[in-house]
């Protein structure tokens, strides 16, 4: 079970995958692409393929939030507050799956 | 002098921080409440639901039958008792309401800081695992601060203070509650319990007790249930327990514990779960999944705020939150925080804590934010298909309290990492007074509705009646005329019931100007005094409609029809209500000539009433001849009536037609048809024919061309092989054929619209032939004169529907390209043309035109009938009636009478004018110009207006009518936008013109008061296209009718004329669900009637030969009803069994708690 829990914890050791760098790149993306879906789906997806934390990255997208709602883009910053529920949502997920997995395993 | 005081904390260690903690809380709670109580008042405001007096509080909460609105209801139940008790208790301690419920708050307060703050520490050491000797001070005021926002945010102003909720009880003991849960149950540590499990299982139940006037809301206690039983699962699997195990058991006695402490007041709320449920779901749920979602959005929900309370009820502070960028920004910290606690979770000692409280939030968090992203579509399932999922229908409040414990129990863990994260930085200082400043401003903007904003935190609602301005608040004071009242009704309103004058609605109003007072709210009267209130709603349409009667009649000006009701009714009281201001709300717009000073008058001249009492806020009457019998009678009479008996219109003819007669047994159901042969009092209402309009749109639904609709047509002639055809009438086989031949033309018009010739020509030729068929077979059906009426209308409705959109369609595309079609359509138009013809000649219905009202009379049986009108219309004249029984028509110039009917159906004719209110042969005024035309005082009731074009002008105009005179500046300078709204009854342009060149329109006034009425001509374009004068001619304005505005009924009386029994009853009251009822000694059996609503648990039966014998109970209209067969013993007991039932499962569930508890007890000690 502690392998599952490294895989979704792991450190970033590469400057460039430190997590405030994120908000950085998904800014430069939206504003070249604009708000587009596919470009924040390829962005969540990226996250968890660089296994970035589900906790980090709902971090990353509710400091994404905050500076949309800042610019008083709040309908956008709403779209990013579903973000960072979806990713809290498999945080949980991933918590509740290692205190059954840990369970099953005892027995 | 700071730094020593620290020190001196330090030192003493937890003793004299608890002391201060305490002191600072009885500081904050006074702060908070101090301006609501000031100057002995208190707060009321329309839910809030105060014990005003002990004696009707423990009466309304104890017994299960509420009496004190007329004619009773059943109640919610005992779990409001503690709440009543509490207020009881300190009400006699301190005989004064205000420091009764300042107590209450203060109270409230000071417990949600304490025991959110016991909470705190508890999981800075178990779940944190912070070290509190070290750095103790700011770990303590982080819980302090915390603990003050629990207890004091946006939330709890809006859902447990401004407008009172009982849910507060639960709020301030939750986290007490849940502190003894995890010190009974600590997760991670196994079998560990606390050194002093007794001491928290006290506690744990006893909040848990306490915590019951809050669960009255059902969905609190199914979620604290949930989030019990996830807790003890979690234990459970985290503990690593055998199912088979003493602490299985454990768990499992648990468990039922706690099911037990509610058990005692859930069991009775179960039994009237079903009446709850279905006056609570008259509106549907899905109708707030949109109205509640406006701005509960994550962005907002995540601050606590945009929830429905706050948008329904601002405050001139409300743009700070709502406009404001940066003022609810620092409220982000919150959320900050709780994602920081999960970023850091590595550094937690006791993750499985955090687990439990991320799966609380996310899920309350989920049903809170309602209709907005994520997942819309699951919760509009739930909504849709979970079963009482609908509970959840203001879902911040509903799931908030639960979402903001979570909240600020994860934030604070959040700010507990910080400022250990910080306080190994080397410029701790900075970063530390940087944080606790952030904390402290967030604070201060999550708690501004009790101190930043406190200068508004008062519910006010301002208004205008007859141009005066008054206002509404909630910070208020009941006048001491209430009281003195109090004293005179309780002596005189035993055995009957008090009709208030004016109408309260489910709310009531008063404004006391000489006090500098207000309310608007639960009815003060029947929460104050011990009597029977015919005034506000009960929310059950029956007895609505009944309680309506008498204030139709008065409004109608029948005061001899409005006493008979109140004779009947054995309604021995009238109070007039001085202190009433009329208020959209609180009062009723029809019935705004209930003036209660001009009833006053009226009673004054009637010999029957007696003034009794009065002072500058009432007047109290009293009838004379008023049988005190609690409602109870012995009619000799059954009624039998074709009404549905659901509106007060109903109820009137009733009345109306019994007469003199004091009671009734009304059979309108079929469930009296075994007491059939004993009816000897008919009512017969007739029904309009033709009076109900259906729009032809509704007809031509869309053809489905989904692969599901595909699908089925393909299948349906398939299935239709293998099925027996059924045999059907000529009457079913032309309505079967009606519907299928509107099929082939929905089918015909889809086809056309989407230019599929082939299949527009098949179309074409099915519908024909379906056209066709039903015109052979109508002309064939002969049947009675209704019937065949029926069926004309019946294909008329749908004709009239495929006409009017083959007209259209063919008006749009007068170019079809297709000849051939285009030949077909014009062909079809012109045959659905003259069937139409045909039938418009022999359909008999209301002609609304030239005022001829249409009735369908249903005589039940033969004899001598007396026959009336009763008109709710004032502005309508009646001129004559003709009953036409087809061989042998009568034609009456009078419209009431005694005729002779036989059983069978009549056609009613009813000639009818109505009132004029303005004539104008013609209208001209300039391009450019304006007109206007004074209408006059119009009095409430729906009115038409017509004129025709009579010039050439292309001008293109807008008529106006509005309430009071318009400046003419409006219209010159586009002014009109400003202008109040509710100052328009209409603004037409020109969609109301009929063939361009007849106006017409139908409009209804709904006003308290008179006013006069102005209609304004005025020309749409700055610029126009000719200058030829512009004209109207026959401008008129006139009354018109609706549908409930004629009432014919005749009745025929087959009775011995006396009331037989009727005033030899003696009823004893016990208490409103126990009566005794003495027969009188020659009564030989009969029915026994009981006004009070009706209910299955109201049970009449008596001692027969030491047997108990139940009598027969059914429903007497919205009443109670026993057949009395047994006359042996001439007592009669009338209870509502209920009550027994509550009781005897509270001594049981008493017992069992007790049994169990020694038994978990035990079962601990073994482990």
């Amino acid at each position: 079970m502690k392998s599952l829990y490294d895989i979704f914890s792991k450190e970033q050791r590469n400057i460039l995958l430190w997590w405030p760098f994120f908000i950085l790149y998904y800014l430069i993306l939206r504003v070249i692409f604009g708000l587009e879906y596919f470009v924040i789906y390829s962005f969540v997806l990226t996250l968890i393929f660089l296994r970035i934390s589900f906790e980090i990255s709902a971090l990353i997208f509710f400091i994404i939030g905050l500076i949309a709602y800042l610019l008083n883009l709040t309908v956008e910053a709403n779209h990013y507050m579903s973000f960072v529920y979806g990713f809290m949502g498999l945080s949980l997920i991933k918590y509740l799956y290692i205190i059954v997995s840990d369970r099953l395993n005892s027995q | 002098m700071i730094s020593l005081f620290f020190k001196k904390i330090k030192s003493t260690k937890l003793k004299m921080s608890n002391v201060l903690v305490i002191i600072l809380s009885l500081i904050v709670a006074f702060v908070a409440v101090y301006k609501w109580f000031e100057g002995g008042t208190i707060l009321y405001y329309w839910d809030t639901n105060l014990p005003l007096d002990i004696k009707n509080s423990i009466q309304d909460f104890f017994f299960y039958w509420h009496s004190n609105v007329f004619p009773g209801g059943s109640g919610n139940g005992w779990s409001w008792l503690p709440y009543s008790l509490s207020v009881a208790a300190l009400l006699k301690l301190f005989g004064n309401l205000s420091l009764t419920q300042a107590l209450l708050y203060f109270s409230f307060i000071f417990l949600s800081i304490v025991n959110f703050y016991l909470l705190l520490n508890y999981l800075l050491i178990t779940v944190v695992g912070l070290d509190i000797e070290k750095n103790a001070i700011f770990y303590k005021i982080i819980s302090f601060l915390f603990a003050i926002f629990y207890a004091l945010n946006l939330y709890t102003f809006y859902y447990s203070y401004f407008m009172f909720n009982p849910q507060i009880y639960i709020y301030s003991l939750l986290p007490l509650n849940i502190l003894a849960l995890f010190k009974l149950y600590p997760l991670g540590k196994k079998g560990g319990l606390s050194n002093t499990p007794n001491k928290w299982l006290f506690l744990f139940l006893t909040t848990l007790i306490f915590m019951s006037p809050g669960f009255t809301t059902y969905v609190f206690l199914g979620q604290y249930l949930l989030l019990l039983f996830f807790y003890l699962s979690l234990y459970w699997f985290v503990g690593k327990y055998k199912l088979l195990s003493h602490k299985t058991l454990q768990i499992f006695l648990f468990l039922v514990l706690i099911l037990l402490t509610q058990w005692w007041w859930f069991f009775p709320s179960l039994l009237g779960f079903k009446e709850l449920y279905l006056s609570q779901s008259a509106l549907g749920t899905s109708v707030y999944f949109d109205i509640s979602s406006i701005r509960s959005n994550l962005l907002n929900s995540v601050r606590l705020f945009g929830s429905p309370m706050m948008n329904n009820n601002p405050f001139s502070w409300d743009s700070f939150y709502n406009s404001n960028l940066l003022f609810p920004f620092t409220l982000f910290l919150f959320p900050f925080l709780i994602i920081f606690t999960f970023a850091r979770i590595k550094e937690i000692k006791n993750k499985i804590y955090l687990v439990y409280f991320l799966t609380i939030f996310l899920f309350s968090l989920f049903i809170v934010k309602l209709g907005n992203p994520p997942f819309v579509w699951l919760t509009r399932f739930a909504y849709d298909s979970v079963p009482f999922f609908g509970a959840f229908r203001d879902a911040w409040h509903k799931a908030g309290l639960f979402y903001t414990f979570s909240y600020f129990i994860l934030s604070s863990i959040g700010f507990y990492l910080v400022v250990k994260v910080l306080l190994e930085e080397k410029r701790k200082k900075l970063f530390l007074g940087v944080s606790f400043f952030a904390l402290i401003i967030a604070g201060i903007a999550v708690t501004a509705p009790f101190f930043l904003f406190s200068y508004d935190n008062i519910k006010k609602i301002d208004f205008l009646y007859d141009g005066k301005k008054y206002t509404f608040s909630a910070k208020t004071k009941i006048p001491p005329e209430y009281y003195q009242l109090k004293s005179v009704l309780e002596k005189s309103c035993n055995g009957t019931s008090v009709l208030v004058i004016p109408k309260g609605s489910m709310i009531s109003s008063a404004v006391w100007g000489e006090y500098g007072n207000s309310y608007v709210g639960q009815d003060i009267l029947n929460h104050l005094i011990v009597c029977n209130f015919l005034n506000t709603l009960l929310l059950q349409n029956g007895p609505d409609s009944s309680n309506f009667t008498p204030y139709i009649m008065l409004e109608n000006g029948d005061f001899a029809g409005f006493k008979n009701f109140l004779l009947q009714n054995q309604i021995g009281l009238v109070l007039i209500r001085k202190d009433n201001v009329p208020y959209y709300y609180t009062n009723y717009l029809n019935f705004s000539r209930i003036n209660p000073s001009l009833t006053a008058r009226t009673i004054n001249k009637d010999s029957d009433f007696k003034e009794v009492y009065e002072n500058d806020f009432f007047k109290l009457y009293k009838l004379n001849n008023i049988e005190k019998n609690y409602g109870f009678a012995l009619p000799s009479t059954m009624l039998f009536t074709n009404q549905a008996l659901s509106s007060g219109i109903d109820y009137a003819v009733l009345s109306k037609q019994m007469g003199v007669k004091k009671s009734s047994v009304i059979m309108n159901k079929d469930n009296l048809m075994k007491y059939q042969s004993l009816v000897n009092f008919y009512v017969s209402k007739a029904n309009c024919v033709g009076c109900v309009k259906i729009t032809p749109s509704d007809f031509l639904a869309e053809v489905d061309n989904s692969l599901k609709g595909k699908l089925k047509k393909l299948l349906k002639p398939l299935i239709a092989r293998f099925k027996k055809a059924p045999v059907l009438s000529l009457d079913e086989k032309i309505s079967y054929d009606i519907v299928g031949a509107n099929n082939d033309f929905a089918s015909l018009m889809t086809a056309l619209k989407v230019k599929d010739s082939s299949n527009a020509r098949k179309y074409i030729i099915d519908y024909i032939s379906s056209f066709e068929k039903i015109r052979n077979l109508i002309r064939k059906y002969n049947n009675d004169f209704f019937s065949k009426n029926n069926k004309y209308l019946e294909e008329r409705n749908f004709l009239l529907a495929q006409n009017n959109s083959l007209s259209s369609y063919l008006k749009a595309n007068i170019n079809f390209r297709d000849s051939q079609i285009r030949g077909q359509l014009y062909f079809l138009l012109s045959s659905q043309n003259e069937e139409l013809g045909f039938l418009n000649k022999n359909i008999w219905e209301t002609d609304f035109k030239n005022k001829v009202y249409k009735m369908r009379l249903d005589i039940p049986a033969d004899g001598l009938y007396s026959c009336g009108v009763y008109s709710t219309n004032n502005g309508l004249n009646i001129a004559g009636i003709s009953i036409d029984n087809l061989s042998q028509p009568i034609k009456i110039a009078t419209f009431s009478g005694i005729y002779k009917f036989s059983k069978g159906s009549y056609p009613v004719s009813l000639d009818y004018s109505v009132s004029q209110v303005i004539n104008i042969p013609n209208i001209q005024y300039k391009p450019g110009g304006f007109k206007e035309i004074a209408l006059g005082v119009l009095r409430n009731g729906t009115y038409h207006i017509r004129f025709e074009k009579n010039s050439t002008s292309k001008t293109k105009v807008a008529i106006v009518i509005s309430k009071g005179k318009l400046k003419l500046d409006v219209f010159k300078n586009d002014e009109l936008l400003g202008v109040p709204n509710d100052r328009f009854v209409f603004v037409s342009t020109s969609d109301d013109f009929r063939d361009e060149n007849i106006f017409e329109r139908t409009f209804g006034i709904n006003a308290f008061v008179d006013e006069n009425y102005y209609l304004y001509f005025f020309p749409l374009e700055s610029k126009f296209s000719d200058n030829t004068k512009i004209e109207y001619k026959n401008f008129s304005l006139e009354y018109t009718i609706s549908n409930d505005d004629i009432q014919f009924s005749c009745s025929l009386n087959k009775s011995s004329g006396t009331d037989g029994f009727a005033d030899k009853i003696r009823v004893e009251k016990i208490n409103p669900t126990f009566y005794k009822v003495r027969l009188p000694q020659d009564y030989k059996g009969g029915f026994l009637t009981f006004n009070q609503t009706y209910g299955a648990d109201w049970q009449a039966y008596t001692q027969a030969k030491g047997k108990k014998h139940v009598f027969d109970h059914f429903s007497n209209a919205y009443a109670n009803g026993w057949y009395i067969d047994n006359v042996e013993n001439k007592e009669i007991i009338v209870e509502f069994t209920r009550q027994k039932l509550i009781f005897k499962n509270a001594i049981a569930t008493f017992f069992g708690f007790i049994v169990l508890i020694f038994l978990y007890i035990k079962i601990r000690k073994k482990i």
